[in-house]
């Protein structure tokens, strides 16, 4: 917490001073059929949504443009943080055990040809599919956290970034659209924003699986558990000077894991119960 | 020579296993030990040397299992296992949302999720439960989500699971269960879709639930670092087994020391088999071979464990301060945990003796007949050798119990004491304790009871054979010659229908003790309503006792029958619904305070109201008279008047006032129930040919335990020309001889049972008048008029209506 009271004045010379007010200008059912679907990731021009099952297996990806769905994989672990890459790819892992260990492979799906292509055979301790598919490369540097350390790689060298002192592992870390901040959540302690080097700029307080907006806006969820099952969550965006702060789910929800993109104005994210909710915004400068 | 030679097996057997510790490199564990911080969701529990809990004081559930994860990262690292903790602290922010724990099990890629807890099973269950990720086997519920892995899970679940309940230190009340979290969450817990911490997962996962923390030896258990650390050590065991097939090279050794036969004496909470025994805190357990040395720890655990032994033979050896020292040879297998408890037997180096006993009294004291007999001692007894120095003169039958881990022994007769008897209890001097010390002297003691052994019911209702009682809502009031402890009261009386099933009690209505002392009573209504025209009876259990203790001991049984008691058929003269009809007249009244009559909206049986009359008298032969504001009901002798009557059981009688400008008086009723019942007066006292005006009501204050005080309410009066008719049931036809009848000296009870039968003489208001236990009774001294006598052969009772005349 030092480097964040230390930091705090660099935030001024990343984060543009903001002014502007959200509203939501539409709100959304996305798929209308039974079927139970979680954890949306929309690409970053916001006109495809990728999404799978509660426990990651398979990987579908719905078309805004033409509301088709198409079927990527059935692969167990497929839907855990697929990356829609610059280059029109969607890389995903897929999941195989092997003498009852864990073995994890890397594919590339092309989302012009809807041909599929083998990155990665499986094999153990794979760390994302960001920082292991250099033939996909969509931008640098690359940030991935695995439950424990906030790690990123820059100039071909991985680094190990320990914002917060004693922070007992690291999630949900992601880089900002312009590749200077890094939003993760320090596990116990809340969820932060850094630069490259470690150094705090912003803390947004207990806000779950956040994901960049834009430069300025994070969205996440506020989840609430009775220690057997989730109970309450709403998803929020926040703005890093802290002066923002807007509800986006609905009230009464359950809803979770959100992801956003700031060209097309639209955060998506899924309830408990397995719906995916599109919220698209009208940001006022 | 001989130590020598344990030493040389010992070595041998040390160099001929590797102790290597199992090669687990590359398996990656996450482990979530549950809940963080000391909240009150986080399961605190007081002990008793933490009798309030706090922050890292008394048990903690949050802490139990933090210690469990903290222990088996040690000896997964130590195996070449990469680990991944979802907390190592115990703070409340350490309290970390399903999500949070969920997301760090799937970035890590876990081969396996270990949620460590321990469970809650309201202090009397103790089993293992494994909550795996998945549905059982055979479960065809379709779930919202699938969950991956189930298969998986669900092996090393059974692995864990099997370990677990392998500890023999513990006391299982059941079978350890393996079961799938989305079947258990529908089936037990009401839910769709499982347990939050697995869902979401993609890797294998299990919450382990390894025993009841609030199983209160558990508890203590839980309190124990090395205890924990065997819950760890079988985790590792199971992934060992699980992901490579093999064991752990080395095996340990763990028990419990506590006394052979004395018992935990704080505290009334469960304890199963040897978990009664008296744990020795600060025992000391040494492995002769390495001389390595265990000290129990102060939790009242008796818990000790030795890590990591190598395979063969040993020797251990438990000593504790004023006990004999044991040394047991125990087999150390690898991969196992050995298991010996040790039973120490103390030791008792002076003879026993009588150091205090029950009933203590000064010389002419007397002693309740109730009183159990109790000797103290100053060691804990041998039981056999107690019970056959003890007796009791004049004979008495009755149980011989021990307490306090044998150092007290309780006689308690089958029946009371007789009255105004002088008892002699003498305990033989061979009585011993278990190191066969014998005492020096015989122990005697001498005491006269007092005049008193039976708690008598005095009056009830129902009373026997009542057959008016309003069948909505009875009312139920007994009352005993004693003020009654109330603590079976519940238990001990109850309501049954002719089936024999018990009608439940309203709990709110009921009241202990409401009637002046040294009386005492219990009064009560239902729950629900009783059928009209059927046959019930209310039981009193021989439990029943005074404060004291002298108890109903004889079972009672009082028969009655519902009736609908509202009346509808008849001309009503009077309903009580206007207010100002009736007055008290304080010129036609003596001795009474507070007299009123009022109209009552909250007790009435017909429309909206009655009439509630009221009064406190203050001498013997009192009276409140109550007069009709304007008379105008002209009644004759041929006709008869009723009335709907809530009783309040005071015995005090009811009268209907005319006059034709000669006043007459007809008795209505003797208030001896309570609740509503119908009550009505022929006429045919009054003058023949000769119509008379009703003017009022009287109540006359008469002998009785609740005399002095009138509470009754009258609703809708009627006038008619003929009875509704009563008549009291006899059981005995056929069944036995009950002569002569009527009788003026002594009634004969003649039966085929070589019991001698109890007798029970009840006036028509349910007054018991007399009571003895034979085959006559005498009736010389009571009044003359119609009575209940009751028979009772074994649990059967027979009444019978009888009369005594003069």
């Amino acid at each position: 917490m030092k480097k964040l009271q230390l930091s705090v004045l660099l935030l001024l010379s990343v984060i543009p001073l903001l002014s502007q007010t959200i509203e939501v200008r539409k709100h959304y059912r996305l798929l209308g059929d039974h079927r139970k679907v979680f954890h949306p990731v929309l690409n970053p021009t916001g006109n495809l949504l990728a999404f799978t099952t509660e426990n990651y297996e398979g990987l579908d990806v719905y078309d805004f443009s033409n509301r088709s769905i198409r079927k990527v994989s059935d692969e167990p672990g497929a839907g855990f943080q697929p990356v829609f890459s610059e280059e029109g790819k969607l890389v995903y892992k897929h999941t195989v055990y092997k003498s009852k260990l864990k073995y994890e492979g890397l594919k590339s799906y092309d989302l012009q040809k809807k041909t599929i292509r083998t990155l990665l055979e499986p094999q153990r301790d794979l760390k994302s599919a960001q920082k292991d598919s250099p033939a996909e490369k969509t931008t640098s540097p690359f940030v991935w956290s695995d439950g424990r350390n906030l790690n990123i790689d820059k100039d071909g060298k991985t680094e190990i970034l320990n914002p917060i002192e004693n922070a007992n592992g690291y999630i949900w870390a992601s880089l900002s659209p312009n590749g200077k901040m890094i939003v993760f959540n320090a596990v116990a302690s809340g969820t932060y924003v850094s630069d490259l080097k470690g150094n705090c700029i912003a803390s947004l307080g207990y806000l779950n699986a956040p994901v960049w907006y834009d430069n300025e806006l994070v969205v996440g969820m506020q989840d609430k558990d009775d220690g057997y099952n989730t109970t309450e969550s709403i998803i929020v965006m926040k703005s890093l000077n802290g002066k923002i702060t807007k509800q986006l789910s609905e009230p009464g929800q359950v809803a979770m894991y959100p992801t956003a993109s700031s060209v097309a104005k639209k955060v998506a994210y899924n309830t408990t119960d397995g719906d995916i909710y599109v919220v698209e915004l009208d940001i006022i400068q | 020579m001989k130590t020598r030679s344990i030493v040389l097996v010992w070595i041998v057997s040390f160099l001929s296993c590797p102790l290597l510790a199992q090669d687990l490199t590359g398996i990656k564990i996450h482990i979530n030990p549950g809940h963080g911080g000391w909240d009150s969701d986080d399961r605190g529990i007081a002990t008793p040397l933490y009798p309030s809990v706090g922050p890292n004081v008394g048990f903690w559930e949050s802490q139990s299992n933090l210690d469990k994860g903290l222990q088996l990262r040690e000896l997964l690292e130590a195996s070449g296992c990469t680990v991944q903790m979802s907390r190592t602290q115990n703070r409340t922010q350490d309290d970390l949302p399903l999500s949070t724990i969920v997301q760090m099990a799937n970035e890590f890629g876990a081969d396996f999720m270990l949620s460590i807890h321990s469970n809650a099973g309201a202090g009397t269950a103790n089993y293992v439960l494994m909550l795996y990720a998945g549905k059982d086997i055979g479960d065809t519920h379709n779930y919202p989500t699938a969950t991956p892995k189930s298969d998986e899970s669900r092996a090393i679940s059974t692995e864990i699971a099997k370990n677990l309940f392998g500890n023999q230190m513990t006391h299982w009340t059941g079978a350890y269960r393996v079961t799938g979290d989305k079947t258990f969450g529908r089936t037990a817990m009401g839910w769709s879709d499982g347990y939050g911490v697995l869902r979401g997962l993609r890797v294998p996962g299990v919450i382990s639930e390894g025993a009841m923390h609030d199983y209160t030896p558990e508890t203590y258990r839980l309190l124990n670092m090395e205890y924990k650390w065997l819950e760890a050590w079988n985790f590792q065991k199971a992934f060992c087994t699980y992901f490579k097939g093999s064991e752990i090279p080395t095996g340990n050794m763990a028990g419990w020391v506590k006394d052979s036969r004395n018992l935990i004496l704080d505290g009334s909470y469960t304890k199963y088999t040897k978990d009664v025994l008296l744990p020795l805190d600060g025992a000391t357990v040494t492995l002769l071979e390495t001389g390595e040395t265990y000290t129990v720890d102060n939790q009242r655990n008796g818990v000790y464990v030795f890590k990591n032994v190598a395979p063969g033979t040993y020797h251990i050896q438990a000593e504790a301060n004023g006990y004999y020292s044991q040394t047991q040879e125990v087999s150390v297998v690898k991969n196992q945990i050995t298991g010996f408890n040790f039973e120490l037997n103390k030791i008792r180096n002076t003879p026993p003796e009588v150091i205090n006993y029950s009933p203590k009294v000064a010389a002419g004291e007397l002693v309740e007949c109730s009183t159990p007999i109790v000797l103290e001692f100053n060691w804990d007894m041998d039981e056999e050798s107690v019970r056959n120095a003890f007796s009791i003169t004049p004979a008495v039958e009755g149980k011989i119990t021990f307490e306090d881990s044998q150092f007290r022994m309780r006689f308690t007769p089958d029946m009371p004491l007789e009255a105004s008897t002088l008892y002699t209890v003498r305990l033989d001097k061979s009585a011993s304790h278990p190191d066969n010390q014998s005492m020096e002297e015989d122990f005697i003691i001498q005491f006269m009871t007092k005049s008193r052994n039976r708690l008598v019911l005095l009056q009830g209702y129902p009373y026997e054979g009542s057959d008016g009682v309003y069948y909505k809502d009875p009312v139920f009031w007994l009352i005993f010659d004693r003020k009654l402890n109330t603590s079976n009261l519940r238990d001990e009386i109850k309501v049954w229908d002719e089936a024999g099933a018990e009608i439940a009690k309203a709990t709110r209505s009921v009241k202990n003790n409401n009637v002046p002392a040294p009386h005492g009573a219990f009064y009560f209504q239902l729950s629900s309503a009783l059928q009209p025209d059927k046959l019930y009876k209310v039981t009193v259990g021989a439990e029943v006792k005074d404060e004291v203790g002298v108890k109903v001991t004889d079972p009672i049984e009082i028969h009655f029958k519902t009736s609908e008691v509202a009346v509808t058929n008849k001309t009503v003269i009077e309903n009580f619904e206007t207010a100002g009809k009736y007055m008290y007249d304080a010129d036609r009244s003596n001795s009474v305070t507070d007299a009123a009559i009022t109209r009552s909206t909250a007790t009435y049986l017909f429309d909206q109201s009655s009439y509630q009359l009221k009064g406190t008298f203050t001498a013997d032969g009192a009276y409140v008279t109550y007069k009709m504001a304007e008379p105008e009901t002209v009644v004759s002798n041929e006709q008869t008047i009723g009335l709907h009557v809530y009783g309040d059981m005071s015995g005090n009688e009811l009268q209907l006032l005319f006059s034709n400008g000669t006043d007459a008086v007809i008795k209505l009723c003797d208030l001896n129930f309570v609740g509503w019942e119908f009550v009505e007066a022929g006429l045919s006292s009054l003058p023949e040919g000769e119509d008379f005006t009703l003017t009022g009501i009287r109540v006359i204050s008469k002998e009785g335990i609740l005399n002095k005080t009138l509470t009754i309410c009258i609703d809708n009066m009627l006038l008619y020309n003929a009875s509704t008719g009563n008549s009291l049931p006899d059981t005995t036809a056929g069944k036995m001889e009950i002569y002569p009848n009527p009788a003026s000296e002594t009634i004969f009870v003649k039966t085929d049972s070589d019991e001698i039968p109890l007798l029970r003489l009840y006036s028509l208001n349910g007054i018991l008048w007399k009571e003895v236990r034979a085959n006559a009774i005498a009736v010389n001294e009571l009044s003359a008029g119609t009575y209940i006598l009751k028979v009772q052969i074994g649990k059967e009772v027979f009444r019978k209506p009888v009369i005594i005349n003069k």
